[in-house]
């Protein structure tokens, strides 16, 4: 076991102490039981960004180490919009519907 | 034939449809690397569908083909190892690819490689007359609602559709 400590504000910490007391555990309880959901999170918000920034779908998932099928999901449920297909697979296409209407 | 990357396979079995796909395509293949990201990762994390692409591996209507050891891949920022591995397959076997990204159709695009897109599929399932013009717009509200479609791709289906209804 390794030990942090973290400075936070007077608000924050009344707000851990009000829900460890609803929790009827300790404060220290409570953020050990808070984090892997918090990291999971911040892994999402990592790879988003990395998408977000022309990283394909695979390589930002694993980036942060998601798996695909979760990152896939995040996506969705951030309405990310879905990288545009390469534009040129539907000019190819109307030019050559041009050529046969000719 | 053509060869698909892991999200095309997920985004596949979500929209249903694979069976459609093969019946454009006839052999839809993917890499042991591909399988690995849908099929094992999926159910590690109980995701129904992960089953679902198994057993279409499992019933041969994916194929599962081993890449060859001789295939030079190179490193690219920002495209995935198991799509790099992908891409240089098809490229080898002269295939079609079915990729998910811009930056890795372009990739493609710069070995002289033929991919499509999900989107795409759509105007070539029509083309084909394997759906008709309602079932295009069904499948394109799926499209649009699952992964969230960029307008641009929007635009030109819309286009692309009524090119075709005027031939």
């Amino acid at each position: 076991m390794s030990v942090i400590s973290i400075r936070v504000d007077k608000k924050l910490k009344e707000e851990l102490e009000e829900v460890a007391q609803l929790r009827k555990i300790d404060k220290t309880t409570l953020i050990k039981q808070l984090l892997p959901d918090l990291l999971k999170q911040g892994r999402i918000q990592a790879a988003l960004e990395a998408y977000q920034n022309g990283m394909t779908a695979e390589s930002a998932a694993a980036t942060a180490n998601l798996d695909l099928w979760t990152f896939l999901d995040a996506l969705r449920e951030k309405n990310i919009l879905h990288h545009p297909s390469e534009e040129s697979i539907y000019l190819d296409f109307l030019q050559r519907c041009k050529h046969e209407i000719k | 034939m053509i060869k698909i990357d892991s999200s095309s396979l997920i985004y596949l079995i979500k929209l249903d449809l694979l069976e459609l796909i093969k019946k454009l395509y006839k052999t839809i293949i993917i890499t042991p690397k591909v399988k690995t990201e849908v099929v094992d990762q999926g159910k590690k994390n109980n995701y129904p569908d992960a089953y679902v692409a198994e057993s279409l591996i499992n019933n041969g209507k994916i194929s599962l083909h081993e890449v060859p050891t001789n295939l030079i891949i190179p490193q690219i920022k920002k495209i995935h190892q198991a799509e790099l591995e992908l891409i240089h397959f098809a490229h080898d076997e002269n295939c079609i690819v079915l990729i998910d990204d811009t930056i890795a159709q372009r990739y493609a695009s710069t070995l002289g490689l033929t991919f499509r897109t999900i989107p795409f599929l759509l105007v070539e399932l029509l083309q084909q007359q394997l759906i008709t013009g309602s079932e295009f717009d069904i499948y394109l509200n799926k499209i649009v609602s699952l992964m969230n479609l960029h307008p641009k791709d929007l635009l030109y289906l819309q286009k692309c559709k009524e090119v075709l209804v005027s031939l």
